[in-house]
């Protein structure tokens, strides 16, 4: 039960409503289904809700790189999937390239991450979701050339396209979540 | 306007630089930075759940917000309905549904996966995790596959 304490101080969501909340059988099932690991959501509570709010700040700068490097727009990601430009695959590459030696760094330095804890990135080892789940995704991101942060973008953009895209995608797992639960698979655990 | 911010940025400038984007929500928070995952507490808020992690929120906002602002500077927004050689290839009719579809594979494979380019592709990826390498490598030659099979479909327009 301390992890489900942990999330309602964590959610920082307006405190009495979900301390009622709380009460109820369904916070259980919550805990037991819960995607994130209770020390780090402890360690950002008692930060603050600063410490969600700085979060915005990060997802401003990833939206406008998404923006500037135009993976919001079918053309760019076609003509990666249809194997005419390499732009992405070096984008990609060049991220993860960035990514990887950073973290590995942090971690020979033990870092300790001001909001969460000792760092302690998620492996998980491969189930058969991550290779059913992922064609699925593929088909969809062939289809309309989106995937989640672009499409948001596309839409932000002020293409209404974008806004029909993310649509699908908020129903899409709404629906997976309810096939879920109707399977009584608990809900996936980040990546 | 149109030209204070350059059209697209060469890869090895945005690559490095959404590396290091990713990198930073590792280091600050310990968390994987994966937009799915963003979705899906976006549903929980929205649902009044008490295991909202209202970061994920705020990021989300966040990546809206930046996405107008970048519009903003390079002389948008302008409100469109434009999606390349798949506008021309389906009338506006058709297309609107296809893209509903799309997205509603797109919605269920990423939840189902547990992650999507960001948090598989990206993340995951750079933390070593072989679930994502699996899932990325995996959506990958789907991708690729299904883009080749709607060309072909489509008699080569796309």
């Amino acid at each position: 039960m301390s992890a489900a304490g942990a999330v309602i101080i964590g959610s920082g969501t307006s405190g009495a409503g979900a301390e009622t909340a709380a009460a109820g059988p369904e916070v259980v099932s919550g805990a037991r289904t819960l995607p994130l690991n209770a020390v780090r959501l402890i360690a950002r509570a008692r930060a603050g809700a600063k410490a969600n709010r700085l979060g915005f700040a990060l997802g401003l700068v990833f939206g406008a790189l998404l923006v500037l490097v135009r993976v919001h727009e079918y053309q760019t990601i076609h003509n990666m999937l249809m194997l005419r430009d390499p732009y992405v695959f070096l984008l990609m590459g060049a991220a993860v390239g960035t990514a990887a030696p950073l973290l590995w760094l942090l971690r020979r330095r033990r870092w300790n991450t001001p909001f969460g804890g000792a760092l302690a990135p998620e492996r998980h080892p491969v189930e058969r979701r991550h290779i059913a789940g992922s064609m699925v995704f593929g088909v969809g991101w062939a289809v309309t050339g989106a995937c989640p942060g672009p499409a948001l973008v596309m839409a932000a953009s002020g293409n209404v396209l974008g806004v029909v895209v993310v649509g699908g995608l908020f129903t899409g797992l709404l629906l997976r979540d309810w096939v879920a639960r109707r399977q009584g698979v608990p809900e996936p655990t980040g990546c | 306007m149109g030209t204070l911010v350059v059209e697209q940025l060469p890869w090895y400038v945005g690559g490095p630089l959404i590396g290091l984007v990713v990198a930073a929500m590792y280091a600050v928070w310990n968390e994987p930075l994966g937009v799915s995952g963003l979705y899906a507490h976006v549903t929980r808020l929205a649902a009044r759940r008490p295991d909202t992690d209202m970061l994920r929120v705020w990021v989300f906002a966040g990546i809206v917000a930046g996405g107008v602002m970048a519009t903003l500077l390079q002389g948008g927004p302008r409100v469109s309905a434009d999606y390349g050689v798949l506008s021309a290839a389906l009338p506006l009719l058709l297309l609107v549904p296809v893209l509903f579809v799309g997205g509603v594979l797109i919605g269920y494979g990423v939840r189902w996966a547990g992650g999507c380019t960001s948090g598989h592709g990206l993340a995951g990826s750079s933390a070593f995790s072989v679930a994502s390498f699996t899932a990325t490598a995996t959506f990958m030659a789907t991708a690729i596959a299904v883009s080749f099979l709607l060309n072909w479909l489509l008699g080569g327009v796309l």
